[in-house]
């Protein structure tokens, strides 16, 4: 009896683990997480890849540079450029990844390849806060004048701020930022001399010591103002116009008007039934363009020398650093990939309607 | 200001019209009715004659291009005064909406904000109507759930699209009633379900009727619902009242041709099979309408004078009024129908 009830117990405790562990790998979460991390495997393969693609390498870069200043033969050139680095070009590119994955596992991001001995993570900490300050300052100012300037509009829909506004933000929208922080330089800096663009230049004034003090902290504000009007101009448009829709889209939802027949104010209805459902698609944008806030601002910060990781990225790309520019395209990946997952979260608390597994 | 005294609510000379880029549409002219204590008057007529569009002038929420142009709309207070709904300010409008006059409206499907809890919407119209006190308003709430044959905790607590369509539409009527108002306008309130929920519907209608005393405004395509509910029948036409009166007068004996086309529209199970006898063509252009009778394109009955002049709205039996030079053929005509 006891004999052949001890295998049969085994085996439904086997059966029970892999019921369990299946279920778990089905779930939503499991799935969600799963999928997050496939992609971003996937993106960092195909940027390993394809970076290496890209013509010369960091060897020859740094060759050519040392024959350009120094007048000697290439060949010598090469042969200090290649000591002066650790890295082998010659190595076959299947040996590399194999020995750059084994490290990200363990979430090594390896060494800068030409400025050798620091780590790709310090640099990165270094220059990422300094971008997710502008441009998370420039998408929550654009976001919400977005919100307001649209809902205003769709409120007061055929007046003179709509129609005025509509023109505007389809112009603004359809510039490229680029374009904006060219005009701004040479246009308010240079041709009215708004401001003294040498000084505008640069993320801080380097002669103002670091710290929690007044002027350091004025100076890092004045710095930024450029990249952020810039970032709020190149991006309000869009917000505008897509809230003035979603407004007049809401507006005529029949439980605007059953709201209003039961009496509330009008503020409330504004507030609580108008603007916080016509909301609820920018929110889900918003969280997806908190994704693009680290790889959004690569020419802007290359522009304004505000020096972010998008500089960063821009001369790891001039010098083939290939860790470097990994490691910037592998944190762009993840934050997209984590926005995304925020995103579905966000909608879901926001919307009962898409709450998904809450009732099993 | 005349009003009688058991008068709750008085329409009188109301023209409603919207603006088009063609022009203006005349959409309700000259429409009056009185709504007694405790009545309930049905609004029948084809699609865009202008039921829906009067009900809504009445609590004032008509669409940015629609505007009142004429008329009075009397409301009598509990406490006897008569107020003219067309003069109250922005804030005294406020007021009145849901607590003196509450609308139900059709599809209620979408009558309520997806993304709110039903118990926040009941807090909501409480709150504007200046009632704070959360716990008697939850008592009063789940009391009207109950009577109106929903699991009251439940349905407080959930939100919309975890309810069905029948359930939702009770969800509104009950909500309808919380501030216990004088006048209940009920916009084709049993169109999105089936006829079982429609039955359900309608004893719980006539059971918060009964229990509370309001005076219903009922618009209604279906013949049938308007039988049994109304006590009075208003037939409307091109924005027109063309006939009004008790409900036995005018199903048995209509005077107006679009009445008794209306009528003979419906199938009756007690004749058997029978030829039913639709109107032709369709509803006139409002910002064009025909000279004379609006009707006239389409009657049967028509003659020189319907194309010449419009028939004014004369009381030809007790409580029956009606709008038709040839009501007396009309009458003869529908006799032996029945």
């Amino acid at each position: 009896m006891e004999a052949t009830t001890s295998p049969q117990a085994v085996q439904s405790g086997w059966a029970a683990f892999w019921k369990a562990t299946r279920r778990a790998l089905t779930g939503y979460t499991a799935r969600t997480l799963l999928q997050g991390l496939l992609t971003i495997w996937a993106v960092m393969t195909f940027t390993f890849v394809l970076i290496r693609q890209m013509p010369s390498n960091p060897v020859q870069i740094e060759a050519e540079r040392i024959v350009r200043e120094e007048l000697v033969s290439y060949e010598e050139a090469y042969s200090r450029a290649a000591s002066l680095f650790d890295f082998d070009p010659n190595q076959p590119i299947i040996e590399q990844y194999v020995e750059y994955l084994a490290k990200l596992i363990r979430l090594d991001f390896g060494q800068s390849i030409t400025s050798a001995g620091t780590p790709v993570l310090d640099q990165i900490l270094q220059y990422l806060p300094w971008t997710v300050f502008s441009v998370g300052l420039g998408l929550l100012i654009s976001f919400t004048i977005g919100i307001f300037v649209g809902m205003a509009m769709a409120y007061w829909r055929g007046g003179i701020l709509d129609n005025v506004v509509t023109a505007l933000a389809s112009i603004l929208f359809g510039i490229p930022n680029y374009i904006i922080a060219l005009l701004i330089i040479l246009i308010l800096g240079v041709q009215l001399k708004l401001f003294s663009v040498a000084e505008a230049l640069g993320r801080v004034d380097p002669t103002i010591e670091p710290g929690f003090t007044p002027e350091y902290i004025g100076s890092v504000l004045s710095h930024a103002i450029l990249p952020v009007v810039t970032y709020v101009s190149a991006t309000v448009g869009g917000w505008i116009l897509t809230m003035k829709s979603s407004t007049i889209a809401t507006l005529g939802e029949e439980y605007v008007t059953v709201a209003q027949a039961r009496g509330l104010s009008q503020w409330r209805v504004l507030t609580a039934y108008v603007g916080r459902n016509a909301m609820l698609p920018l929110v889900t944008r918003l969280a997806i363009s908190i994704g693009f806030v680290v790889g959004g601002s690569v020419i802007i910060e290359d522009i304004y020398r505000y020096r972010g990781l998008g500089k960063f990225l821009t001369t790891a790309i001039v010098a083939r650093d290939y860790t470097s520019m990994q490691g910037v395209f592998l944190v762009i990946a993840v934050s997209v990939v984590v926005a995304n997952m925020l995103a579905d979260v966000l909608y879901g608390a926001l919307d009962p309607r898409v709450r998904v597994g809450k009732e099993q | 200001m005349s009003i009688s005294d058991s008068t709750i609510l008085s329409v009188q000379d109301v023209s409603i019209s919207y603006l088009a880029h063609r022009g203006k549409v005349r959409a309700v002219s000259r429409v009056s009715f009185d709504l007694h204590q405790g009545e309930s008057l049905a609004l029948i007529g084809e699609s865009g004659c202008g039921k829906s569009t009067l009900n809504l002038g009445i609590i004032r929420l008509l669409p940015k291009t629609g505007r009142i142009d004429q008329g009075k709309i009397l409301y009598t207070t509990r406490d006897g005064r008569v107020v003219d709904v067309l003069g109250l300010s922005e804030r005294e409008m406020r007021e009145f909406r849901w607590a003196e006059c509450a609308m139900v409206f059709q599809a209620a499907l979408n009558s309520l904000n997806p993304v709110i809890r039903v118990r926040d919407m009941v807090y909501d119209t409480a709150q504007a109507h200046g009632r704070h006190d959360r716990v008697q308003i939850r008592k009063r709430m789940l009391e009207l759930f109950r009577r109106v044959r929903l699991d009251p905790e439940r349905v407080f607590n959930a939100y919309p699209h975890e309810l069905s369509g029948g359930m939702r539409q009770r969800v509104l009527l009950a909500l309808g009633v919380l501030l216990n108002p004088q006048v209940v306008i009920l916009d084709e309130p049993t169109t999105a379900v089936d006829i079982l929920t429609q039955r359900t519907i309608l004893e719980v209608l006539r059971e918060l009727r009964a229990a509370m005393g309001f005076s219903i405004i009922f618009i209604s395509h279906d013949l049938s619902i308007a039988a049994e509910m109304a006590d009075t029948v208003a037939t409307m036409y091109a924005g027109e009242i063309v006939e009004i009166g008790p409900v036995e007068e005018l199903f048995y004996r209509p005077r107006h041709a679009y009445t008794l086309g209306l009528l003979e529209a419906v199938p009756k199970l007690s004749v058997g099979a029978q030829e039913l006898v639709s109107i032709p063509g369709s509803p006139p252009d409002l910002i064009e309408p025909p000279p004379g009778c609006k009707f006239h394109p389409r009657c049967p009955f028509v003659t020189e004078r319907c194309r010449r002049e419009p028939p004014p709205l004369v009381e030809e039996a007790p409580g029956h009024r009606v709008a038709c030079f040839e009501s007396a053929r009309v009458l003869a005509h529908s006799q032996p129908v029945r």
